[in-house]
């Protein structure tokens, strides 16, 4: 069929301003990270950048902020991934096998994934605070002795990544859910004919159907954990000052991102800041790799 | 049959039990937030702490909205996520579609070009993103806040995954009675992949409405902050009042709560089209 102009050069009429786009917002900001991340880089007169290979990333290894950042954030990400996919598939399990008021318990239980990270990290700010905080309140009525929580360096990350797994539960929650609500009933019946226990049956019968599911949200959340960034940001936030430096108390609670942020904007250090950008790149990188393969359909039920 | 029966009432029973308890959970911070933003400093501070105001009192309020533009924050966030949401579902939409139902030379290339964009975190963009919007002197400028987000990868591919299920027939039936290209976007093709459209858009909203990163880095200004930033801002430079933070907090979760309790059924349907599954 003879198409006309339009229909010939429509394709490229759409790309053109998107790949515009690309090039100023993606391709640009990437190769300027890559290179400066080479360079001991002047912001406002790159031309007297001077060239130090592979030195920002070797200061970097031998860098306590880097080294907490990365221990750090691998933590984060550990901890986030395990403990909200796994409380994540017990909770829609429990939410599938409800057969009324499940859309209450699915309003308060998804609530906290739809909030600002900066307005519910305040709130739990004061929720940790040492002297009048509940959390310190309820340890008392088990004869646990006052934490330092937020204040503590030993403590702090802890508390970010703790409230960032109650802020994150509902999204998987809601993702396993979704997958359980679509494997065909018949599924379900043939596992309970077979006279197999609830547990049996959820576990080998339907857990398998749910697999993609799983990996999906495994890949999701350990994606968005390697770039915590907001959360830490407000919880550790030094009040009072203009700086707004964060990640303390001193550098305990640095995530990568955190560190990106600190070095590039506060510290100007781009070089140095662009080393951890393109070091966080290569790690979230080969995890969305991943999460593109399982996002391809293998197999139907 | 009593047995069965049994056991599938000590199931609801069990089932419920745990729900209730996660959800208490996940709901108390939220009302002790609000509920605290009408207390009195000195309450908000005292050993023991109340749950319920015993001193009931709007000046945190009135303090908050008379020493910060907590509306302008508001609106300025209305600003860039609604325009960010628009823009993006138009050219995912529109991009979804030439990748779907064209054909062209590098097509794959160009489309794991674009949604190489998705692969690469927004830490690793972020300083030199900056550093171009400032050399460009849109900082402090909406568009500055909403140009690096008018294109969505994400959306881009989960507008293409709809797409390819329409017949090609559709078009090709419209083409031959001389449709124009955009009309058979607009009438056909959109229509028919709703849906997705509208997962599109909430994702996006919610995405940008809750950013903080990029505000903080691109305006300077107070008056250009958006709601995230502002109650960020709030805690940068009143410290440890947490009467204002509390309040702030309020603020900006009460919009979110009102419009989940409205749109509950269309919220959690849009994000679930949007985890890309097409489950």
């Amino acid at each position: 069929m003879q198409r006309s102009f339009t229909t010939r050069y429509f394709p490229w009429l759409v790309l053109i301003p998107a790949l515009a786009w690309f090039v100023l917002f993606v391709a640009y900001p990437f190769l300027y990270s890559l290179v400066s991340s080479f360079f001991l880089w002047f912001v406002q007169n790159p031309s007297a950048s001077k060239f130090v290979g592979l030195k920002n990333y070797i200061d970097l290894f031998h860098d306590p902020r880097f080294v907490t950042a990365v221990r750090n954030t691998f933590l984060y990400a550990g901890l986030k991934t395990g403990l909200v996919v796994f409380l994540g598939i017990i909770l829609a399990k429990t939410l599938f096998a409800i057969k009324f008021g499940g859309r209450i318990y699915m309003f308060s239980i998804f609530l906290p994934s739809l909030c600002s990270a900066v307005a519910i990290g305040l709130f739990f700010t004061y929720l940790y605070q040492p002297q009048f905080g509940l959390f310190n309140i309820l340890l008392k009525q088990i004869s646990i002795p006052r934490q330092g929580f937020l204040n503590s360096p030993q403590q702090a990350i802890y508390c970010v990544i703790f409230t960032e797994i109650w802020q994150a539960l509902g999204f998987s929650t809601l993702i396993f859910l979704t997958g359980l609500n679509t494997i065909p009933e018949v599924f379900y019946e043939a596992a309970q004919i077979d006279g197999a226990s609830a547990f049996t049956a959820f576990w080998k019968v339907i857990f398998p159907l749910a697999r993609r599911v799983f990996l999906f949200i495994t890949a999701v959340t350990a994606i968005s954990a390697f770039q915590a960034f907001d959360l830490v940001f407000v919880m550790t936030l030094s009040g009072g000052g203009t700086g707004g430096a964060s990640g303390g108390p001193g550098y305990s609670s640095y995530t990568m991102a955190l560190q990106v942020y600190n070095d590039g904007m506060i510290r100007s250090q781009t070089g140095m800041a662009s080393a951890v950008a393109f070091i966080l790149f290569i790690i979230v990188g080969i995890l969305t790799i991943f999460q593109l393969k399982v996002l391809k359909p293998e197999w139907e039920y | 049959m009593v047995s069965k029966r049994k056991i599938y009432i000590q199931e609801q029973v069990k089932s419920h039990a745990v729900s209730i308890i996660v959800a208490l959970i996940m709901i108390i911070p939220f009302i002790w937030m609000i509920l605290s933003s009408f207390k009195p400093g000195t309450e908000i501070v005292r050993m023991p702490p109340t749950f319920f105001p015993e001193t009931f009192t709007t000046k945190n309020y009135v303090t908050l909205f008379q020493r910060l533009p907590f509306g302008r924050y508001f609106i300025n966030s209305i600003i860039m996520s609604g325009g960010i949401t628009l823009i993006s579902m138009f050219s995912s939409s529109l991009l979804g579609y030439v990748f779907a139902k064209f054909k062209f030379r590098f097509k794959n290339f160009f489309f794991f070009l674009l949604l190489s964009g998705f692969m690469i975190p927004f830490a690793t963009l972020v300083i030199p993103m900056y550093l171009f919007i400032s050399s460009i002197h849109l900082t402090n400028h909406y568009l500055g806040l909403i140009l690096p987000f008018c294109i969505s990868p994400f959306g881009i591919f989960l507008m293409r995954q709809f797409m390819e299920d329409i017949p090609n027939d559709y078009m090709e039936a419209a083409r031959l009675d001389g449709a124009s290209e955009l009309w058979i976007y607009s009438r056909i093709i959109l229509p028919l992949t709703s849906a997705a459209l509208g997962g599109v858009a909430i994702y996006n909203f919610l995405m940008t409405w809750n950013q903080l990163w990029w505000p903080l880095m691109v305006t300077s200004q107070p008056n250009m902050r958006t709601l995230p930033l502002g109650v960020a801002a709030l805690a940068l430079q009143q410290g440890k009042r947490y009467d204002l933070l509390i309040t702030g907090a309020s603020v900006s979760v009460i919009p979110i709560i009102i419009l989940f309790a409205i749109a509950q059924k269309q919220i959690i349907k849009g994000l679930s089209v949007s985890s890309g599954l097409k489950m």
